[in-house]
């Protein structure tokens, strides 16, 4: 009956997805930069092409921007003709087109701008050294040498290496960088790899220092910069007004075009069939490995704050019950309640941001921590409330019955309500802990690899969005059956007693 | 059982009950002395139930005093969770613990409150079982049992503590006719052990043939007092006899 109702789901998926692929057939419109008026234009959250486009937006033609977390997603709905145009840097866009044979580069430009670190306003004196070091690079042929690794006709020919009489006395030295950028920053074997990687590598060797990469949404690279989670920022950021409002930057390390994309009217369709696809999303450099280690950390975290959300969402609905039923524990009800408020009155994502920006803004703790104790507390607030509702349907004879024999509340609550409550709760309590499943998929906002993320990962590096998104779909779907199919084992064992 | 020299069990000191402004009790004085089986009858609403609940502060009293074998119970530096484990309490709804077999219901309190080792509880509910005449039910839940055998049970869990004074509320009212009898035996034998009860009750059969006094509430106290005899057959006052011969 379940695998029927599995496969059945999967078939209809297959169908919906083969349907999508098959009508790829809206004409180019767009050939030079006037014509973008009136477009429907795709961009990258927060990068100049986003801040131009908008520009273009205010005029009365009826330009729209769409913004996009990656410039994959990008890419990848222009392929689908949900927009006409991309505007995007010009070396990640020769990297999409690369690889994306039914679409192409305008040979009018967009605009010319440099790319430079960018570092908080607090750090001068960083700023001074990275300066220093800039140019060293740069009289060195350092910075020319790793931008040929990676374009051009010579690309792999000069990886860069840590000079030998590297010492590393300084501490740390953290880069925040946006990994979906071909071919300044990306995924290679799992690891970020690109331009700004080995700028930032180049760097920390001058400076002495060890040298680490964090990847995260690319707007919430200036607010970890700023907040200490980074001491610099390199992620093909450009020097504007706006943004050196918050932070500074440092020489630019290289200019760059911003380039328009569209979809190549002459391309011959590729027809690549499934099995290609699959091969190209999974099996080949063993991409699957990115949903595998994603789907680990995504298990962890939900088994983790499912825990948490339980000791904290018992604790909070009996204090509650205790308020209600003795009076008492004024101020802890109070807590209580306002944490339960709070916490149900706004968005998981933004309580995720707000611990790992805010909360633990200097303090250094693993990704991981920071998505368990955020989805804990957040999972808290939502188990209270089952708790209470199941407490207060407990007769209150049976409250009675117990304080009566001389037990205290605590017993009482303890070996008789509880063990009631949690029967009756069981069905409800499963369900938050299926949605709490999938609210982890938000994890991609402060850059933790679980499972969607590694589905986000394997489509920009194959710009198929098709069979990425489906497996993801399919695992989440496989953990919630078989969670559902646990619980109820666990409910008609708890329901014996019943005729 | 005319003896007064018998030890006062409850004291109980110009009580009252009041939600507000709605008072419910007041002015309520006696004293129960070990060994007395009390029947409390009296229209419904006139507090009676109220009454038996203040004394293991199931409800709290607004104002007066409650001495338990010479303790205020409403002492705040008294352990109300001690006193309770004397006075044991019979509902009109059984409240037995529907997730638990019948034998873990009897053993439950007296261990977790560290009356009774395991062992010790578990021959306690054997004995007890035994003599509501439900040993061979000890591993069925709640559930499976009628009215009247969980009735029977609830009487032996709260027997199982061992206490001084049972309170009865309304035993029999959500009994089917044919289960009333069972439970009503086991409440005589229990009664002719000795066992200090205070029943609130409408079987006014059991009230003259097993109590040794009857008590009748009405308008906010205890209007009559006395032994079963006067007070079916010879009481002067009319409100009772209304009563009576509206229920008999």
């Amino acid at each position: 009956m379940k695998k029927k109702l599995f496969f059945t789901v999967f078939i209809i998926m297959l169908i919906a997805g083969l349907a999508a692929c098959g009508k790829n057939e809206t004409k180019n419109t767009v050939f030079s930069k006037d014509d973008l008026s009136g477009k429907k234009i795709g961009v990258q959250l927060g990068t100049t092409g986003d801040t131009y486009c908008s520009d273009m937006e205010k005029d009365k033609d009826g330009t729209k921007v769409e913004r996009y977390n990656k410039g994959s997603d990008a890419i990848q709905s222009l392929k689908n003709g949900t927009i006409d145009a991309v505007v995007i840097d010009e070396q990640p866009a020769k990297a999409f087109v690369e690889a994306n044979s039914d679409l192409m580069i305008l040979d009018e430009e967009f605009t010319v701008e440099d790319y430079a670190i960018c570092i908080s306003k607090d750090n001068k004196e960083l700023t001074e050294k990275i300066n220093a070091a800039i140019d060293e690079l740069n009289s060195e042929g350092v910075i020319d040498k790793i931008k040929k690794n990676y374009i051009g006709d010579d690309t792999g020919k000069y990886p860069y290496e840590t000079p030998e009489e590297t010492t590393y006395d300084n501490g740390t030295l953290i880069m925040a960088t946006n990994a979906f950028f071909k071919p300044y920053e990306y995924y290679e074997n799992g690891q970020v790899v690109g331009i700004d990687a080995d700028l930032g590598q180049a760097i920390a060797d001058k400076l002495g220092m060890k040298f680490e990469i964090k990847d995260m949404e690319f707007d919430s690279i200036i607010t970890a910069v700023q907040s200490g989670k980074a001491n610099i920022g390199i992620s093909g950021m450009t020097v504007t007004e706006d943004r050196l409002k918050n932070i500074d930057f440092s020489t630019p390390y290289t200019t760059s075009k911003q380039v328009i994309v569209v979809r190549d009217n002459n391309a011959i369709k590729g027809n690549t069939n499934l099995a290609d696809k699959f091969k190209n999303d999974f099996i080949k450099d063993n991409r699957y490995q990115y949903i595998l280690k994603g789907l680990a950390n995504s298990i962890i975290i939900v088994f983790f704050a499912a825990i948490i959300g339980l000791v904290l969402g018992f604790f909070s609905a009996v204090v509650r019950s205790w308020h209600d039923k003795n009076g008492g524990l004024n101020i802890l009800n109070a807590i209580v309640r306002v944490y339960i408020t709070v916490i149900r009155g706004t968005p998981a994502m933004i309580q995720l941001l707000i611990i790992y920006y805010i909360v633990f803004a200097s303090v250094d703790v693993s990704k991981m921590v920071v998505a368990i104790v955020a989805f804990g507390i957040n999972s808290g607030a939502y188990v209270s409330e089952i708790f209470r509702s199941g407490i207060m349907a407990i007769d209150n004879g049976q409250f009675e019955a117990s304080r009566s024999l001389g037990m205290d509340f605590f017993q009482t609550m303890i070996f008789v309500v509880l063990p009631q409550v949690f029967k009756n709760v069981l069905p409800t309590l499963a369900n938050e802990f299926i949605v709490l499943l999938k609210e982890t998929s938000i994890c991609g906002y402060i850059g933790l690899n679980d499972v969607t993320r590694g589905g986000d990962i394997i489509r920009s590096i194959t710009y198929d969005a098709y069979l990425p998104l489906i497996l993801v779909a399919l695992i989440y779907l496989t953990i919630v059956l078989v969670l559902t199919h646990l619980v109820n084992k666990l409910e008609r064992r708890l329901r014996k007693n019943e005729r | 059982m005319k003896d007064n020299n018998r030890e006062t069990i409850l004291h109980v000191e110009n009580l009252k009950k009041a939600y507000n402004d709605n008072v419910i009790l007041e002015n309520v004085s006696t004293e129960i002395k070990r060994g007395d089986v009390v029947a409390i009858v009296g229209p419904s609403g006139c507090g009676k139930s109220t009454f038996l609940r203040m004394l293991n502060l199931l409800e709290m009293p607004t104002a007066g005093e409650i001495l338990f074998e010479g303790t205020n119970i409403m002492d705040k530096n008294e352990n109300i969770n001690h006193l309770r484990q004397k006075i044991g309490m019979v509902f009109q709804h059984f409240n037995l613990f529907p997730n638990m077999t019948v034998k873990k219901n009897i053993m439950l309190a007296p261990i977790k409150t560290k009356l009774m080792s395991k062992q010790e509880a578990s021959d306690k509910a054997d004995e007890l079982l035994k003599r509501v005449g439900l040993e061979d039910k000890a591993d069925e839940y709640p559930d499976m049992l009628s009215g009247g055998q969980k009735q029977r049970i609830a009487i032996a869990r709260a027997m199982a503590m061992n206490p001084d004074v049972m309170l009865f509320d309304e035993p029999t009212s959500a009994l089917d006719p044919e289960m009333v009898g069972e439970v009503l035996n086991i409440m005589k034998e229990l009664a002719e052990t000795g066992m200090t009860m205070l029943v609130v009750t409408h079987e006014m059969g059991f009230a003259r043939e097993v109590s040794n006094r009857c008590m009748f509430f009405y308008d906010k106290g205890i209007q009559v007092d006395c032994p079963p005899e006067e007070f079916f057959e010879n009481s002067k006052n009319d409100r009772l006899n209304d009563f009576l011969s509206s229920v008999l």
